[in-house]
């Protein structure tokens, strides 16, 4: 029984034989991989090495009496209260060049839900070589302009989320409505490669 | 030459990409280039009468 009572046969057995790597659990991260799990999502490839503060709050999928928390774990805490039956591989690492590729060797999809310019980055330089679709984010901080929030397909295996220029260290703060958006894209991108439909 | 810079016809002397992308001011470090099609590593590539270059910038929030 899938969490998505909407799917057809067919969707929840795409749903359910796919591994997703979600690298990040912060404000995209931990949104999106609550999407994939409403979405009937089941095998997940969590990487993160922080733990849950209180400037969390204002936007990522985690709630005050977890402040303190790794947010690997405290994220598949609140996975499971959505859909207890899933499949997760839980990574408390900081990501790097060197480690990323075996992290989410077994993924068809990889999101990247990294903070920092540098970190995006070096992902993006260690996993595109492995050939595998990418969804990455730039430019959500902020509030509004909602619909400049646009998606590009880069290359053979990127898709690029984000208006590319809102950025936190020009002053504008991270905060729940764009980064949800966001997000929310990152995730409405998974499912799409996976049904094979347009993105 | 003329490539196709962010959509627009641009006429150049740049010979690569680097060249090209050093001209403009643009920081490689942190972004994402797209020639013809593919996403590019290597900044020394050359570029072509009718390149195609397209450059995103990868900046911070999450």
């Amino acid at each position: 029984m899938s969490v998505n009572t909407y799917l057809s046969d067919e969707e929840r057995l795409i749903f359910e034989s796919a591994t997703i790597g979600i690298a990040g659990a912060g404000g995209l991260g931990s949104n999106c991989a609550m999407h994939l799990v409403r979405a009937g999502l089941k095998r997940l490839v969590i990487a993160d090495f922080d733990e849950v503060s209180e400037s969390n709050l204002n936007r990522q999928f985690f709630f005050r009496d977890q402040i303190g928390r790794k947010k690997v774990d405290a994220l598949a805490e609140n996975l499971r209260r959505i859909e207890p039956d899933l499949d997760l591989a839980l990574h408390d690492i900081r990501l790097t060049s060197e480690n990323a590729g075996p992290a989410f060797e077994e993924c068809q999809v990889i999101v990247e839900a990294l903070d920092s310019a540098e970190a995006k980055s070096m992902l993006l330089g260690a996993l595109l070589p492995m050939d595998k679709p990418i969804i990455s984010a730039s430019g959500l901080a902020g509030w509004g302009r909602s619909c400049e929030i646009g998606q590009r397909r880069i290359g053979r295996n990127l898709i690029l989320i984000g208006d590319t220029t809102s950025d936190i260290r020009s002053g504008l703060a991270p905060v729940s409505p764009r980064v949800g958006i966001a997000a929310a894209m990152e995730a409405n991108a998974v499912v799409a490669l996976l049904l094979g439909l347009e993105i | 030459m003329t490539i196709t810079y962010q959509g627009d016809n641009e006429d150049t002397e740049a010979t690569t990409v680097w060249n090209f992308l050093n001209k403009k001011g643009v920081d490689v470090r942190s972004a994402i280039i797209e020639l013809d099609g593919e996403i590019i590593a290597d900044m020394s590539i050359p570029l072509k009468n009718g390149s195609v270059l397209n450059v995103f910038r990868i900046v911070s929030g999450g």
